[in-house]
């Protein structure tokens, strides 16, 4: 029986899984301190823009992945170039994103862990997921969607009673200007986590014919604006801008303040359940992007040993990118996004839609 | 039939003598052969010919054997040519008929009809008398329930055909028998709903059934086996049914059920996750009442999965989590304890297991002895000698008594397995372990299709529409559409 | 089978190095004492306060629920991996829920003292105090009867203070420090202290006194940056909550005759604090209070409006005299312990800016404003008090 291709719903699921990632423990735009929320209300704009191009792109050419059309677009040679280092890109995102959750477990819960226990244990699971299918993941995303859905609407109900919201935090508006805003948004959180969107290019032709992706698409981005900025607000009436910009995982921190009549308290386990959840998504996505990139460009038939041999890479790769959280947050911060990101999520797409579009023109004249 | 070319067939010789003779060959001379030697007049010689014990006796008397001495005593003039046409005129069994062909002979034979061969005549005339040999019905002893249809299925298959008929009487309900098992030869009934029912989906099973190539079949779970979508899975894939009133109200959502002579259980087709949740009783009493007691049901699910696993990762991982009132209880009780938890823990549920199996092998009347012992003496006993801590004395009790809220006894087995996995993974990695198998759950549920329809719908792929009867059941206005996947056509007339 | 197989042996592996830990080798520290070392030039002396598990189980009766452990080392957490040598079991400070801070320790200067607690695996929602006039150590030592140890009868007490009279309130130590990291407010701590000295080195002898050594709050006390500079005593460090809305409920006695009083106890408190520049700051506190007279020692006609309303300018001017009197103990330490500076920091960021680093002369000479808004309601059942023939 053929493979059930992926729907609308499973679509908006897995896009803000996607990006929720592993964007709702970090600080986001916390360079602008009280005003962090506006850089979270701002950003899903730019996140469209560069949403739309990916689209475009995919409009040309229906039935491809980006590995794919990019050879189309841009020649054997040179296509098979980008294509590869699309597969680099797509892997060491994914090392990136598990070494977060690997962190973000040492944290607090696992403290006498080691990660490589943490990292092998999740890259099991992940293999499995891979060789089940994309189709198959999408619809446990819809579980997971509302499993999370549920938990962090909690969470955000346990902060209120527990009487840790102080609106006063908020203020004074925009004291520093527009300017740490401006310098948040481009591009940091520009790129994360809309600009990580460009993997969905690896997986629209697996979408059902039918399906409105550009409709969907920004609703998923709406809602996931919309998410982050009520977290950041939240955030920041709870722990403060100075605490907001000090903390490394914020998130985790105000949730170890909830106190409700001394019984509902340490509510670790849902922040687990979070972490687990949103990053097996996210590495899962880039993961299996990957293998198939890799299956298409190498022509491999679809097998299991490449989705081995792949989890391998991520796996150690999520320990070696970095001697130690801190600086696997300054490259994540200061490095990756000011190069990788831009190169691989902003440039590449735009030349490519251009070179496509001129493709397309030139064709037309001709005939 | 196209077999048939190429495998040597005897078929019935003239001679009776020969053909007794052969008989008794392929029958290893068995004691309960009876053969009844007749002399027809200047007709010639013949025989009657039945196993004792699987005859209707009753019958064979008044419909065989009277009709054709009494011809005998006529003596009629009849042309010798025309006797077994005669013959079969004069018995007076609803079933009868004339065959040629050994095995098809010796078939019949052994179901229980009556064989007549006469002399001179290259055919056996087959009279059904086929003694129905079944319990009475009574009420089925899983998925009891309170209020709703008390009969249950028997080991009979026209009785139970029956009774789904007495409750569908609908021309559109077709059943259509086939043959399965090498050996057994066992009587099998597609029932599904025309119009209802996916086509589809019926021809799938139609010939997934034609092709289970095995020697025996005795009960449902041999069928299930052999037509499963997924055989790497814990999860029951079918569900199977003792009581007519589900497999009726399945028939009618589009589902499909497979009656397997000699066993009371039913089997029905695809089956989706939530089923197993579902007791009869639910559409018997009051919406709210049942969906309160659907959702303690799925609850009991989930504690007899989870409870222990995450105690273990509470005391052996995440102390932390655990309340500083509840902690120092727990440190007290185990510090005496001699076993690692994990060990503890898996003590008691393997005593708890042998209990149950114990429970069930006993014979009835010592049953309730062996867990009055088991439970309270020895569990008491553990505790006070400090073998074991209370807690997990507790932990496994909740467990186990959460089993027994299930309707379906298939469900409470994938529960008991993934129960252990959880275990070992919180041991291993505490809540970071459970959450990461609960995804493969997850994902694994979501890659099993039944017969081709996903089983874990409604929830994934989504179906907003059946949502309604899935963790809890909406007031029948809002249930006038069947469920979609298993059917085509949607409305209730 | 083989995949399987390979799976578990690998997972196997790594079972060595995980958080893997029976209940049974854990020695649960409940509360952390610190003072100043003893024996040492610098560095800390630390008083651990460890479960004894076994008191709590069937057979255990004899020893005492917790164990004291005081370990000296340079570092915090060198004492708490020095304390491994006289813990018998691997400590964990999960269960950690007070923190004890003497105030010798106080006055010459917390330090980064609490950063240790935001790292580790301890939650962060426990409370400080202050021992006052005494060690941490002292303070930790004494087993009272109703409570079943000092940790307890530590936070029970504080917290049955907070709803009765609010002297004391608890605050968790993600609140220290942030007001500690935060600009423009300083910090305020709750102190306790022995009510008597232990007679006896026996604690068994104290559980069966009539009149135990008990744990008793005392005083609210106020910090210049990291170091304790005055303490706020009894009406006072009522008040001081008073200001900072932390009071659930008090009683104000109001002189009526002689040195009769009548008594008013609160319900509902809110305040409002602000810094207006005009054009130097003032410091405005807006209070509305509500209250019911609870107990009468003169005659007074409460049925009659106008005799309320009377009852109220008292009760206001009262409030406000005790509120003056407090935020002017605080102006003479420079210890603005409310948070005026905070609150100017957000309505006009510009002159924070400016005046940052002399807020603390600036909030000493500022003037005060405060304005109280009593509401005197339902006088319990009785309306007027019977008269004496």
């Amino acid at each position: 029986m053929p493979k059930e291709k992926i729907d609308g719903i499973q679509l908006f699921c897995l896009m803000v899984l996607f990006m929720f990632g592993t964007a709702i423990f970090l600080d986001l735009g916390s360079g602008a301190k009280q005003d962090a929320w506006i850089v979270t209300i701002l950003s899903p704009i730019t996140g469209l823009l560069l949403f739309a191009v990916y689209y475009r792109l995919y409009k040309q050419y229906p039935s491809l992945p980006l590995t794919e059309y990019v050879k189309k677009i841009l020649g054997k040679y040179l296509g098979s170039i980008i294509s590869y280092l699309y597969i680099i890109y797509f892997i060491y995102i994914a090392s990136r994103v598990l070494r977060d959750i690997e962190e973000l477990l040492i944290s607090s819960p696992y403290a006498k862990t080691s990660i490589i226990t943490l990292g092998i244990c999740m890259v099991f699971a992940l293999i499995y997921a891979v060789n089940l299918g994309l189709e198959v993941f999408a619809r446990a995303g819809v579980i997971c969607f509302a499993i999370i859905s549920v938990t962090l609407f909690l969470i955000i109900i346990f902060y209120v009673i527990s009487d840790l919201i102080h609106a006063e935090n908020l203020r004074p508006v925009l004291a520093n200007g527009w300017k740490p805003i401006i310098k948040e948004i481009f591009p940091v959180n520009m790129t994360v986590p809309y600009g990580e969107l460009v993997l969905f290019s690896m997986i629209f032709p697996l979408i059902k014919r039918e399906t409105k992706i550009m409709k969907t698409g920004s609703m998923a981005i709406g809602f996931v604006g919309l998410y982050l900025t009520i977290n950041t607000i939240v955030l920041i009436c709870i722990l403060g801008a100075d605490l907001l910009d000090r903390s490394a995982f914020p998130a985790l921190a105000a949730v170890g303040y909830i106190q409700i009549a001394g019984f509902i308290q340490r509510l670790d386990p849902l922040i687990i359940l979070l972490i687990v959840f949103l990053g097996f998504i996210k590495v899962g996505v880039f993961f299996y992007s990957a293998v198939i990139g890799m299956n298409n460009l190498f022509k491999l038939k679809p097998n299991a040993f490449t989705s081995y041999s792949v989890g391998g890479i991520i796996c150690l790769s999520s320990i070696i990118i970095a001697p130690s959280y801190q600086s696997h947050l300054d490259e994540g911060l200061k490095i990756v996004p000011y190069t990788l990101h831009i190169a691989f999520q902003l440039v590449i797409p735009i030349l490519l839609f251009i070179v496509a579009v001129i493709r397309l023109k030139w064709k037309e004249h001709k005939i | 039939m196209f077999r048939k070319h190429h495998s040597h067939h005897k078929r019935v010789s003239k001679s009776v003598h020969f053909n007794i003779q052969y008989l008794k060959e392929q029958l290893g001379d068995s004691s309960d052969l009876s053969v009844r030697n007749l002399t027809i007049a200047e007709l010639g010689h013949a025989a009657i010919i039945h196993i004792q014990g699987i005859v209707d006796e009753q019958s064979l008397h008044d419909n065989v054997l009277s009709p054709i001495l009494a011809f005998i005593h006529e003596k009629r003039n009849v042309h010798s040519g025309k006797l077994p046409e005669e013959i079969t005129q004069i018995i007076s069994v609803p079933k009868i008929k004339l065959l040629n062909d050994w095995p098809e002979v010796v078939d019949n034979l052994l179901g229980g009809d009556t064989v007549i061969l006469i002399e001179g005549h290259p055919e056996a005339i087959i009279a059904g008398t086929k003694k129905i040999q079944s319990r009475s019905i009574t009420e089925p002893t899983t998925q009891t329930v309170i209020k709703g249809p008390k009969d249950g299925f028997t080991e009979n298959l026209s009785t139970n055909i029956s009774l789904i008929r007495s409750r569908i009487q609908n021309n559109k309900l077709r059943i259509e028998q086939t043959k399965a098992g090498t050996v057994t030869k066992t009587n099998i009934g597609i029932l599904y709903m025309e119009g209802i029912a996916d086509k589809d989906i019926v021809r799938e099973v139609k010939l997934r059934v034609s092709k289970i190539d095995i020697d025996s079949i005795l009960d449902t779970n041999y069928v299930e086996e052999a037509i499963k979508d997924n055989r790497k899975t814990i999860f029951p894939l079918f569900q199977s049914s003792e009581r007519p009133d589900v497999v009726s109200a399945n028939l009618l959502e589009g589902k499909i059920a497979i009656i397997i002579q000699g066993t009371p259980f039913a089997l029905i087709l695809p089956a989706l996750l939530i089923q197993f949740f579902q007791s009869p009783e639910d559409y018997y009493a009051n919406y709210l009442v049942s969906s309160f007691l659907r959702i303690i049901r799925i609850g009991s699910f989930y504690v007899n999965m989870y409870a222990s696993a995450i105690y273990l990762a509470l005391i052996t991982h995440h102390h932390g989590l655990i309340p500083t009132t509840l902690m120092v209880t727990l440190m007290a009780q185990r510090e005496q304890v001699p076993f690692p938890a994990i060990v503890e823990l898996l003590l008691m549920e393997l005593a708890f297991e042998v209990l149950r199996e114990a429970g069930i092998r006993m014979p009835r009347a010592i049953g309730p002895a062996v867990s009055i012992v088991g439970a309270l003496i020895l569990g008491q006993a553990a505790v006070e000698a400090g073998f074991v801590s209370a807690a997990i004395v507790i932990i496994v009790a909740t467990t186990a008594i959460s089993s027994f809220t299930l309707p379906n006894p298939n469900i409470v087995n994938a529960a008991r397995g993934l129960r252990f996995i959880f275990i070992f993974a919180a041991a291993f990695i505490g809540f970071y372990g459970i959450i990461l198998v609960s995804l493969c759950i997850i994902l694994h549920l979501c890659s099993l299709k039944s017969v081709g329809v996903p089983y874990f719908a409604p929830f994934s792929p989504v179906r907003f529409s059946d949502l309604k009867d899935s963790l809890i059941r909406m007031g029948s206005p809002s249930l006038l559409k069947r469920p979609t996947g298993t059917n085509r056509s949607n409305k209730v007339n | 089978m083989r995949k399987a197989i390979s799976v578990l042996l690998i997972i196997g592996l790594l079972s060595g190095c995980s958080n893997y830990r029976e209940l049974n080798e854990v020695g649960l520290i409940i509360a952390i004492g610190i003072d100043l070392p003893e024996e040492r030039e610098s560095g800390y002396r630390v008083t651990y306060q460890v479960i004894n598990p076994s008191y709590f189980s069937q057979n255990g009766s004899g020893s005492l629920p917790v164990i004291n452990y005081t370990v000296e080392a340079e570092t915090f957490i060198e004492a708490y991996r020095m304390a491994s040598v006289i813990i018998p079991r691997e400590n964990r400070v999960t269960h950690l829920s007070l923190i004890i801070i003497g105030e010798a320790l106080a006055r010459a200067g917390m330090g980064l003292i609490f950063d240790v607690f935001e790292r580790g695996e301890s939650r962060s929602t426990f409370p400080v105090f202050i021992a006052r006039d005494s060690t941490a150590e002292e303070v930790l030592g004494v087993v009272e009867p109703l409570e079943s140890n000092p940790t307890k009868s530590i936070i029970s007490t504080s917290e049955n203070n907070q709803k009765m009279y609010a002297i004391s309130e608890a605050i968790p130590i993600y609140r220290a420090i942030s007001l500690l990291s935060g600009e423009g407010q300083n910090l305020m701590l709750s102190g306790v202290k022995l009510s008597q000295p232990l007679k006896s080195e026996n604690q068994t002898a104290n559980l069966q006194n009539i009149k135990p050594s008990v744990v008793e709050v005392s005083g609210l006390a106020m910090f210049k940056k990291d170091q304790l500079a005055g303490w706020f005593d009894g009406k006072f460090a009522r008040t001081a909550h008073l200001i900072t809305s932390a009071v659930e409920s008090t009683s104000f006695p109001l002189a009526c005759k002689g040195n009769k009083n009548i008594t008013i106890t609160t319900q509902g408190i809110k305040s409002d604090i602000k810094t207006e520049l005009k054009p130097e700051p003032a410091l405005i506190v807006n209070a509305k209070i509500r209250g019911n007279v609870t107990e009468l020692e003169c005659y007074l006609e409460i049925s009659n409006n106008e005799e309320m309303i009377k009852l109220e300018k008292k009760f206001e001017k009262e409030a406000e005299n005790q509120i003056r009197e407090t935020i002017t103990k605080a102006q003479e330490l420079e210890a603005d312990v409310f948070g005026f500076g905070k609150e100017l920091s957000k309505d006009d960021p510009e002159y924070w800016k400016r005046h940052e680093k002399e807020w603390n002369t600036l909030f000493s000479n500022a003037e005060i404003d405060v304005n109280v808004e009593a509401n005197i309601s339902n006088s319990g059942m009785l309306t007027d008090p019977f008269k004496l023939q």
